[in-house]
């Protein structure tokens, strides 16, 4: 089964969870905890994230879509952004990188 | 055209809900972690209905198998820093759904105002002015929605037909913007100069001397229309500004997806706390 990376909040993650990206937890700049990406999820785990007050994280969860349906969310995802951005101009460079990484997020 | 002065701006205000005396106070005097908690408790426990939302609050962010009963619990688990956000939030969003204005205008401060968070924490700004600062930046939209609804509806009107500036048709129909409005009421209400800054220039950040926060708060509406956050088809990114991105130093080429999916995941969680 395929999958797709989530943002969720602490109250929604289950232990066998894995972590989609690293999981950095910084207290007024000093990091006070560090996941890799692939890091699973325990309960113990998660005790952990909460007693570093961790609010949210990124997982990986499965994606039943076919590959048609996934475009097809893809094209739609680019095109919303294109009637957003509809009296933006094209040509600026930073309008064009805001874009794209919109872009990036809404197609995970 | 209405022509408002800042005089008859100001001779409005009392008609407004009372302002929570807790925001002034946490940016006031509550920036220090260890000098505050016990004031925070304290202001917390004599108002029972902001204690009993940050319990709830508390609670709905914690795994189902653990209660926090008291507000000093709630502190000591989730930490002084998200009590603060919960406090500053919550008063916050009881003030605008007091002002009776349809949903899209608190949902959407909400949203800013968690981005605008988000940004001081990846740009080292100060956190609960930022929090402060988008939650309030349209406050002056907020002011026309409850006094004029009909002037108010004239503006949408005008911006449905035809692509133009919002403060511009504002200054058309009102005689002054929602920038110059909110600033009139920010300083009424004594908010720092800094918020007052961000709520006047977000539209139009351009000066090069422009003050961080205010750039946070146009960045973050920007990524909030981006984002659909909340969905409403005129949703707009006309454009971003330089100066701003210069004020915070950031770089779109690199990876912001995770910014990005940290503002969607906790406007999600918030919005539906809230309702």
């Amino acid at each position: 089964m395929a999958v797709r990376l989530r943002y969720l909040p602490l109250s929604a993650l289950t232990p066998g969870m894995a972590l989609g990206r690293p999981l950095v937890i910084t207290d007024r700049g000093r990091i006070t905890l560090r996941l890799p990406a692939g890091h699973l999820l325990t309960e113990p785990g998660l005790e952990q994230l909460l007693a570093h007050h961790a609010e949210y994280a990124c997982v990986e969860v499965e994606d039943p879509r076919t590959d048609e349906a996934r475009q097809a969310d893809e094209e739609k995802q680019e095109a919303r952004l294109r009637e957003i951005f509809r009296f933006a101009d094209p040509d600026s460079p930073e309008i064009a990188a805001f874009f794209n990484a919109l872009l990036a997020y809404r197609k995970l | 055209m209405l022509n408002l002065s800042p005089e008859a701006i100001l001779a409005s205000l009392p008609k407004l809900p009372a302002f929570p005396r807790i925001v002034t106070q946490i940016l006031a005097v509550l920036d220090d972690d260890n000098a505050s908690l016990s004031a925070l408790v304290n202001h917390l426990q004599r108002d029972p209905v902001i204690a009993g939302r940050v319990l709830s609050a508390a609670n709905a962010s914690q795994f189902a198998h653990r209660t926090l009963g008291g507000v000093s619990s709630a502190v000591s688990f989730i930490g002084m820093r998200r009590v603060r956000e919960i406090v500053l939030t919550t008063s916050m969003l009881d003030f605008s759904r007091n002002l009776r204005v349809p949903k899209f205008f608190w949902e959407h401060s909400l949203a800013v105002g968690i981005c605008t968070h988000e940004l001081a924490r990846e740009f080292n700004l100060d956190e609960d002015r930022a929090l402060v600062a988008g939650l309030l930046h349209d406050i002056g939209k907020l002011w026309m929605a409850y006094l004029h609804s009909q002037e108010e509806q004239k503006v949408e009107d005008i911006l449905s037909s035809q692509p133009r500036p919002l403060c511009e048709v504002e200054r058309e129909v009102f005689g002054m913007d929602h920038c110059a409005i909110g600033a009139i009421i920010a300083r009424y209400w004594k908010l720092p100069e800094e918020i007052i800054e961000a709520i006047v220039e977000h539209h139009r950040p351009n000066r090069p001397d422009l003050g961080k926060l205010a750039a946070a708060v146009h960045v973050a509406e920007a990524i909030c229309n981006g984002l659909d956050l909340p969905l409403r088809n005129d949703n707009q990114v006309i454009e971003i500004s330089v100066p701003a991105l210069q004020a915070l130093e950031m770089d779109w080429n690199a990876d912001m997806s995770d910014l990005l999916g940290r503002v969607d995941a906790r406007f999600q969680h918030a919005r539906a706390l809230v309702q």
